[in-house]
């Protein structure tokens, strides 16, 4: 048998119609106001205290509030289209990686590249060997240090 | 209601996307041929037909028109919201328009599998911007309405449930910000608990005890100055 302080409760979280409280309560809820004049009290008491909240001010909105959103919508989309943020997002999305894979192809890109610049200082390339003969000849020919 | 042609129809780039990727085994297009196919029959002329789960997905693939149709569905729903969040018409029009201009621009970001439905997640984003604007703004002393009392003939009755109007306002602004809300989507707007609780990101008994305590606090300030 439901006591006064869990049908207050109840209809604290449930509201005063009780034919609309939980299934596994409505029942319990039912019997305890049929049996109590008490609890029949406390459901008029705040039966009232509801219809006061229920008064409480509310303004309708704009009637043309959807058209105003429809209307910004399209004038945003018209200078968003051709934007390359737009274009990439588009692009990501449509390829439609989950996140774990996207971190994961980031990384190998990482790694390539650092593989790549390192790869790149070990071995210099024949073009810049070259140069630095050239150089090194330049030198020799055109030195005006002191005489031997 | 007019039919809008596509925009992205008309964008180069987008015609560019809807080429060269469709071919990738992950894109949207390969993997859900059969699910377009079916939903097109349906949308060909009548979007007020489809649910919102279908309309989110048109949306993401750039058809206005079930953006217009969510629209038309749903913004009196979420103004009525962030009207009782904020206590101010224009502003809460403001917030619907800028939560549904989100969500058409970050459309591709939506990921329908993981989120919940779509009106609990649309709350949380409504619910999110007022709680936002409402911290930004600077508390107002007292509604306009509460130094109306100019007990003119014939207007005291008005005046009078004015009045109680704005005393009730008032008591709803003195309540803890999580207490609010829990009320306003409970009582005002009859979710259910556990939408209400995921919406603001509590547990159903964190969520039933905000209810308990709200109501609680406004049954005694009722019973001490209205009653």
């Amino acid at each position: 048998m439901m006591d006064m302080k869990k049908f207050e409760e109840n209809l604290l979280l449930y509201g005063t119609n009780v034919n609309h409280w939980p299934e596994e309560i409505r029942q319990a809820g039912l019997e305890a106001l049929e049996s109590s004049s008490e609890i029949k009290a406390l459901l008029a008491e705040h039966e009232h205290f509801e219809r006061v909240l229920r008064a409480r001010s509310y303004e309708e909105p704009s009637n043309n509030l959807a058209q105003r959103i429809i209307s910004a919508s399209l004038q945003q989309e018209q200078k968003a289209s051709r934007s390359p943020g737009s274009f990439l997002s588009v692009l990501l999305n449509e390829l439609h990686f989950p996140k774990p894979a996207l971190t994961a192809l980031s990384m190998a890109m990482i790694l390539l590249l650092i593989i790549g610049f390192v790869i790149g200082f070990l071995n210099p390339s024949d073009s810049v060997l070259n140069a630095q003969e050239e150089t090194g000849l330049h030198a020799f020919l055109y030195y005006e240090g002191e005489v031997i | 209601m007019a039919v809008h042609q596509p925009v992205e129809t008309r964008n180069p780039m987008f015609i560019f996307v809807r080429v060269i990727i469709p071919v990738h085994p992950h894109s949207i297009i390969f993997k859900e041929v059969y699910y377009r196919h079916k939903i097109r029959i349906t949308m060909e002329d009548n979007f007020s037909q489809l649910d919102d789960g279908s309309l989110i997905r048109l949306i993401q693939e750039g058809r206005h028109e079930a953006f217009s149709e969510i629209v038309n569905r749903h913004s009196k729903r979420f103004y009525n919201i962030a009207y009782r969040v904020i206590f101010n018409k224009d502003d809460a029009e403001d917030i619907v328009q800028e939560a549904f201009l989100k969500l058409w621009e970050k459309r591709l970001f939506w990921n329908q599998s993981k989120e919940a439905k779509f009106t609990t997640w649309f709350y949380k984003i409504v619910v999110n911007l007022c709680l936002d604007h409402n911290r930004k703004k600077k508390p107002e002393p007292l509604s306009e309405h509460m130094q109306l009392v100019d007990k003119q003939q014939g207007q005291e009755a008005l005046l009078h449930e004015k009045q109680r109007q704005a005393i009730l306002d008032c008591f709803m602004r003195a309540l803890p910000e999580r207490q609010q809300l829990a009320l306003n989507l409970c009582f005002y707007e009859g979710l259910s608990n556990q939408e209400a609780a995921e919406i603001i990101g509590v547990n159903l008994k964190a969520l039933q005890s905000l209810i308990m305590r709200a109501k609680m606090t406004l049954k005694e300030k009722v019973r001490q100055y209205l009653d």
